[in-house]
């Protein structure tokens, strides 16, 4: 998909036609718009999720998506059926030049805003097809709705995806940027009750009483599982949303005189935090995996000086070392001959007499056995002081992270109390909707908790359940059929589960050199990027401790998830462009090619993280739309841009108003050329100007 | 028991190692999916879908 020319109308607040035509360029491949907030960045953003998927394609913070056409034109009284909202996307794939063209009258927008009229025109090879049949279909061969979310989106809330809550959505991700969605809606519509289930009501409808009660529990855990999965998406995404609020809050009061000083040293603390969360929880997992491995050498010090007893008294009665083995005179026997070359024939005297040393011979494998038990004796021993000592370390190492934390923490209650009892009414307002945000993130994090434990116990039980379903044979036919067409339900879902979880793990390595690459732009400490095998994006360093260097995660905050998940969407479009050389079960995966187009890339990031995302933004993509505001492009953000020549095409939203929104410039000098970003006027509206 | 070749990614394998029923099942399944793949509404699929394992395994 190579962007070629957006045209919105009557778009929200794009009043009349206004356009913009992308950079096409290999090396000059970023479109830059630079828009203050409030000038209508989220609105351009969305025309693209619009005009690809209508209604269900428009961002979550879209507000009243009912309201599409521009306020003036719906209410200049014109006939409804005239006045219409339109946008136009023309793009190049695969040969062809495709034009999708959305458009919703006012007519429409009253009855129904989710219907509206779509057409899709292709030119190929010279000739030109209008009105494709089955257009929105059409579309979705092309971007998939679940792909439009990892192409167009804000970049300030495109850290989620680093947030361990979120690795499904990263897994989800993969799968739909890559191809392997057929995979899993094939499963999913597996497991669905009008198919598998179907297979169970007969098998039901046909056998005994004992395995109806059986399948009628499977069943009915079955459906509780899917209602927790249903339920666990739910409260991730509210996790999300009180995390964003956060966010908000905390930008409003780092603005704020009065509170900006005790915010940003909250900052500063929250990092600290999570810093010491992090090395704590390793520090646990050290301690775990100890125990595990050698905790039993603790309580095996009885037996250990039980067992030197009974070695210490074999060898004081002679009997370890044996003075002459079994199996050494068994061999005499067999061979007729002694090691003193006399015959040793059946009968004869030196034959009795060798005999007669085997009723005092020692017993060879007994012989190995106490062997081997006094050397595992001894590194038993070995190990159980090393473990003690171990131990020890690890809980004082642990016991000091969480003195630590909890100074961390009371630190942070004395800013918030102090935050709540200034005397100004905004921060305290602020304050006291931060700490209701964050009981409510508790709040559903331990729903969380405790949906997983409910989700895990109803797996077992189901596992029980298969097996006593299966242990139960069937004498009527009609049931036999319907438990095997149920197990071949059942055989498919699981190789299919494990081709998926295959097809996956072998582009994780691929996945995370690439991610790696784009992280590398970002960040210049001795950091990398890694997809873990549960799909967690994390940013890990080495830490050298004594003559051991070992791997640990580094504690991430917001501009660090933020560049984690840029590079991670990068990685995905990259590798989506080379899909078709990468092994693959399913047939038919070629390569395709994907802009990316953001808005806000450089969101809350401070000035070091801002020139880093600047340098991977033109690599992300073959062709890269960036909407920034002046705040977040002056500084390191232009220096990157101006210096590397690697715009190619560049506008600015001119906002037409009767007040000039809050914190938003009027001016802005780009390439030594001073724009007016704001215009008085008694009509609400924004224009679209090239540079 | 399946033999693996150097060029044989794990999926593969997987597939390979599967009884017939279940290769042959899932390659219609996965036709069956295909075909309606980009499409919003997939209202038979379903149907289509236990037709197929209703077809492949016919005898108790």
């Amino acid at each position: 998909m190579i962007l070629e020319r957006l045209v919105v109308e009557n778009f929200r607040q794009f009043r009349g036609r206004q356009e913009i035509v992308f950079a096409d360029n290999r090396t000059r491949n970023v479109t830059l718009v630079h828009a203050e907030n409030g000038f209508g960045k989220t609105t351009l953003l969305n025309a693209f999720r619009w005009v690809l998927h209508g209604d269900d394609g428009l961002t979550d913070d879209f507000e009243k998506p009912e309201e599409i056409i521009n306020d003036v034109e719906a209410r200049s009284g014109r006939d409804p059926n005239e006045v219409a909202a339109t946008v136009e996307l023309t793009f190049k794939h695969d040969q062809e030049r495709i034009t999708i063209t959305r458009r919703l009258t006012l007519a429409q927008q009253r009855a129904d805003h989710r219907k509206t009229l779509l057409t899709v025109e292709v030119m190929r090879d010279g000739q030109t097809f209008n009105n494709v049949a089955g257009p929105q279909q059409k579309i979705r061969t092309i971007v998939p709705e679940g792909i439009a979310e990892f192409l167009f989106f804000n970049g300030e809330n495109i850290d989620h995806l680093a947030m361990e809550e979120n690795s499904a959505k990263v897994a989800e991700a993969i799968r739909v940027m890559l191809g392997l969605e057929l995979l899993k809606t094939t499963i999913n519509d597996l497991k669905h009750p009008n198919v598998r289930g179907k297979f169970v009501k007969e098998l039901r409808d046909n056998t005994s009483e004992e395995k109806q009660a059986l399948l009628d529990e499977q069943q009915a855990g079955d459906a509780e599982i899917a209602k927790i999965g249903e339920r666990r998406a739910q409260v991730v995404k509210e996790i999300e949303s009180c995390d964003r609020e956060v966010q908000l809050i905390d930008h409003k009061l780092e603005a704020n005189r009065e509170a900006a000083e005790l915010q940003l040293r909250r900052g500063r603390l929250q990092t600290e935090e999570r810093e010491l969360q992090t090395k704590r929880a390793e520090a646990t997992r050290r301690l775990s995996r100890l125990i595990a491995d050698d905790g039993y050498t603790l309580f095996a010090q009885g037996l250990v000086a039980r067992g030197r007893e009974i070695v210490t008294a074999l060898r004081a009665e002679g009997k370890i070392p044996a003075r002459v083995l079994n199996t050494f005179l068994q061999e005499l026997l067999e061979s007729g001959n002694c090691i003193c070359k006399r015959c040793l024939e059946p009968g004869s005297e030196h034959r009795q007499a060798v005999e007669n040393l085997l009723t005092i011979a020692g017993d060879q494998e007994f012989n190995n056995a106490v062997g081997a038990l006094d050397h595992a004796l001894g590194l038993i021993g070995g190990v159980s002081s090393k473990t003690r000592e171990t131990l020890q370390v690890l809980n004082a190492e642990r016991l000091e992270l969480s003195m630590q934390i909890r100074r961390v923490e009371e630190e942070l209650e004395e800013i918030h109390q102090k935050l709540g009892a200034k005397n100004d009414n905004q921060v305290q307002e602020l304050e006291e909707a931060r700490r209701n945000h964050l009981l409510k993130r508790d709040a559903l994090q331990k729903e969380l908790g405790r949906l997983g434990e409910k989700e895990e116990a109803l797996k077992t039980r189901a596992a029980e359940i298969k097996k006593a379903v299966d242990a139960i044979v069937e004498s009527e036919e009609q049931a036999r059929l319907a438990q095997q067409r149920m197990d071949a339900v059942d055989d498919c879902i699981k190789t299919l589960e494990e081709i998926l979880a295959a097809e996956v793990a072998e582009l994780r390595p691929e996945l995370n050199k690439e991610i790696n690459r784009h992280f590398k732009d970002v960040i210049d400490k001795d950091y990398w990027c890694e997809l873990s095998d549960d799909f967690k994006l994390r940013a890990r360093k080495q830490v050298i401790s004594g003559s051991t260097a070992e791997a640990t995660d580094v504690a991430a905050n917001t501009a660090l998830r933020q560049s984690l998940s840029l590079a991670f969407v990068g990685s995905l479009v990259s590798l989506a462009a080379k899909r078709a050389e990468i092994p693959t079960i399913l047939r038919g995966l070629s390569g395709a090619v994907y802009p990316v187009v953001m808005d806000s890339p450089f969101g809350s990031l401070d000035l070091g993280y801002r020139e880093g995302v600047a340098k991977m933004l033109p690599a992300l993509a073959n062709q890269v739309v960036a909407f920034v505001s002046s705040s977040q492009y002056n500084g390191p953000v232009e220096q990157v841009f101006s210096k590397g020549g690697l715009i190619g095409k560049r506008y600015y939203l001119v906002y037409h108003g009767p007040v000039l929104p809050a914190e938003a410039r009027q001016q802005l000098k780009i390439e030594g050329e001073n724009v007016q970003l704001y215009q008085q006027s008694a009509e609400e509206f924004t224009l679209i100007k090239e540079i | 028991m399946s033999t693996s070749t150097p060029t044989e990614t794990r999926s593969q394998q997987i597939f390979k190692a599967a009884n017939p029923t279940t290769q042959k099942l899932i390659k219609a399944l996965l036709n069956a999916e295909r075909g309606v793949m980009h499409m919003k509404r997939r209202d038979d699929i379903h149907k289509d879908l236990a037709q197929i394992v209703k077809t492949n395994v016919t005898k108790a």
